[in-house]
């Protein structure tokens, strides 16, 4: 427990619910700052965020301890027009160092649909954003936002999981690395209009290659393919001259024979000086014959190939993420044990402005008499007396700390009360936001 | 002491070796940072084996065939260590590693020279001389590594072997590397071939010596000016330019060998 509340997370994903319930509960960006309001106005919670994507939606809140977040499910039912029977069996619930647990493995997307993939991290991003945006978030939720963006990036450097190919397309940018390094200022030959193909060519126009050049034998479907890339349509007579201009070839036609043979590109080859040609051949049946593979300078990949390296790729991931699940499980521990140490602030806050309050009146009563000393002397009781005080705090302030890391509502009340403070309660939340 | 400490690079470079090698084909495991410490430990006492066999000849040990070669190795186990940082570094310090192990043994095996004699200290030249050979013999040293390992990189590519190839650098990026320590040895080799005949001539009442290292020398030359045509001129790439760099120094080694094993005693 963090003081009087906690922390829960309440949401579905693909994992729980089919896509005709999450698309019910999906809230656009404007709608989401809505309901952020109606929360805190209605009570629902003290704080909150919400992350809605096309695989998820949940609401992370700061809600009273003894609702543990029965107002939020009836809110998030009721605001989408659904009963509790309708959406209670689709819902997952987390609560305290599990909804921060939660929370990590979502940023760093371990519970994503492709395991590793990128774009989660930049929605939860815009969640926080929004949140921060509409002063939906604070003490308790605030830092928690930073410390999710901190380990996710500590999930992405320290382990593999967003590294690997999972793609044909990522696959075929990988292994043309290989070749060549950085793909920036490379020239790729397209030949054909396959669906494959496409997706290869633009996973490699996402890595900076300099120009798209598509060769098809129906020239107006080159002139559409090339326009789409910003690239270049020829006609497929001119294959051989580009053939020895381009660094990266794409095939992914209709064709029955092989467009290119060995015995055409082994000129083409010698005439390059073997300056290395890639070639990925996504046909079936295939367009380049594969004894080309054989030929020096030339590294032929065909679908077979790029097929086994996504799935190694996800082979590999799978192995990262139970590395990642460490890290996440570590960390919310800490992450959580340091946001309940902040629930002894109010009463921290209380026990010091209590004793400058008594030392200032002991001061003030003796002021006569330290009118008369030195300003010097009369500094150094000044810096006596706070020495004193914050010596006598010290321990007590250790105490407090602890209480709120191990969730000890009562000892942190009692404390309060020795010192004559009061326990903080949610509009004391609300008022410090 | 330096033939201790000698020994003990040795075995330093033979570990880095047996640690990096295998990683080549296989995954990265715990024996990569074995590889790390072996590496600066070899380098360490190489260097200071170094200093104090300069100091025992009263200047760099680079007047016989063996104190050059252990010279030189111990060059590239600094080379090693600083290329480290670089993302090729850990794939190549095997082959490195290996290498300089090579160099090292043989060098030990090798006369490392004596006392230097008065003539070497009287010209200019002959730090110039030493310096840019070495250099010269470093560059090759390193398009050697990188040759061998684009032999690797291309021939688990050819072979589609493909399982955690990301973590070895690109062929293309070899191929530069490989044209740049080729270039850069060849230009060294050739202004030290000519500040050695500048310094050989500043001798007054001594006759040019043509031994074999000179006959080594100037054949190396003629291996790397040919190098240097096909790939920068010509602009011929791929395992032709990487067979170069590797028949080159394996050449050099070998007829060092060669020399030592016909005229052993030779100094």
């Amino acid at each position: 427990m963090l003081g009087p509340h906690e922390v829960v997370t309440i949401g579905l994903s693909h994992h729980t619910a089919p896509v005709s319930l999450r698309e019910r509960l999906a809230m656009p960006s404007d709608a989401v700052g809505r309901h952020l309001l109606r929360l805190r106005e209605d009570k629902v919670a003290q704080e909150g965020f919400i992350l809605s994507t096309c695989n998820r939606v949940e609401i992370y809140a700061l809600v009273d301890g003894a609702d543990m977040g029965q107002r939020l499910t009836r809110y998030l039912a009721g605001a989408h027009g659904l009963t509790w029977r309708e959406l209670d069996p689709h819902l997952y619930r987390y609560q305290g160092a599990d909804a921060v647990a939660h929370l990590f493995r979502v940023a760093s997307s371990l519970d994503s649909l492709v395991v590793g993939e990128p774009q989660i991290l930049g929605q939860v991003k815009d969640a926080f954003r929004i949140a921060a945006e509409q002063r939906a978030v604070g003490r308790f939720l605030g830092p928690l936002m930073r410390r999710t963006l901190t380990v996710a990036k500590r999930v992405r450097t320290e382990t593999r999981i967003g590294r690997e190919s999972v793609s044909v397309g990522s696959a075929g940018v990988e292994l043309a690395q290989q070749v060549f390094g950085d793909l920036a200022g490379r020239r790729v030959l397209l030949v054909g209009a396959g669906e494959m193909g496409r997706l290869v060519a633009q996973s490699m126009l996402g890595q900076g290659v300099a120009e798209i050049i598509v060769a098809n034998r129906t020239y107006q479907n080159a002139v559409a393919l090339a326009e789409l890339f910003g690239g270049t349509a020829v006609h497929l007579d001119q294959l051989t001259r580009y053939l020895e201009q381009v660094d990266i070839v794409v095939t992914s036609t209709g064709a029955t024979s092989y467009l290119l043979t060995r015995a055409m590109m082994a000129p083409i080859l010698r005439a390059r000086r073997y300056r290395p040609l890639f070639l990925v051949d996504l046909s079936v049946p295939r367009n380049i014959e594969p004894s080309v593979h054989d030929l020096e300078g030339a590294y032929l990949f065909n679908v077979d190939d790029l097929t086994e390296v996504a799935q190694r790729g996800l082979l590999r991931r799978r192995e990262e993420a139970s590395r990642a699940e460490a890290i996440v499980q570590h960390e919310a521990s800490r992450c959580y044990r340091s946001l309940g140490a902040r629930s002894a602030d109010p009463v921290i806050a209380a026990m010091t402005r209590r004793a400058e309050d008594a030392r200032r009146r002991e001061l003030d009563r003796s002021e006569a008499i330290l009118r008369a000393l030195p300003a010097k002397e009369r500094q150094v009781v000044e810096a006596m007396s706070k020495a004193m005080f914050k010596r006598f705090l010290h321990d007590a302030i250790a105490q407090a700390h602890q209480l709120g890391e191990r969730g000890d509502e009562d000892g942190l009340k009692l404390l309060g009360e020795i010192f004559g403070a009061t326990h903080p309660t949610s509009e004391d939340d609300d008022d410090a936001r | 002491m330096q033939p201790l400490l000698f020994t003990v690079a040795l075995f330093a470079y033979l570990v880095v070796a047996s640690a990096r090698l295998p990683g080549l084909w296989s995954p990265p495991s715990w024996l990569g940072s074995v590889g790390r410490v072996a590496l600066w430990v070899g380098a360490v006492a190489h260097i200071v084996g170094i200093g104090l066999l300069a100091m025992h000849q009263g200047g760099p040990p680079v007047l016989a065939a063996g104190g050059t070669l252990v010279t030189l190795a111990a060059f590239l186990g600094a080379a090693n260590v600083l290329m480290q940082r670089q993302p090729y570094g850990e794939a190549l310090s095997g082959v490195l590693g290996a290498l300089s192990a090579a160099m090292l043994g043989l060098g030990m095996l090798l006369p490392q020279g004596s006392e230097r004699a008065p003539e070497a200290l009287a010209s200019l030249w002959f730090p110039i001389h030493a310096a840019m050979i070495l250099l010269g013999l470093l560059g090759f040293a390193l398009a050697f590594g990188v040759s061998a390992l684009y032999l690797v990189v291309s021939g688990r590519l050819k072979a589609k072997r493909l399982g955690d190839l990301g973590r070895l650098p690109s062929i293309d990026a070899l191929d530069a590397l490989n044209t740049r320590f080729i270039v850069l040895g060849f230009l060294a080799l050739t202004f030290g071939i000519a500040a050695g005949g500048l310094w050989a001539t500043s001798i007054p009442d001594r006759a040019p010596r043509l031994g074999p290292t000179v006959y080594v020398t100037v054949v190396l030359w003629g291996w790397y000016a040919a190098a240097v045509m096909v790939r920068v001129v010509g602009g011929w790439r791929g395992r032709l330019a990487a067979h170069f760099s590797l028949v080159g120094f394996l050449g050099l080694l070998v007829s060092l060998g060669s020399i030592v094993a016909i005229s052993r005693g030779w100094h």
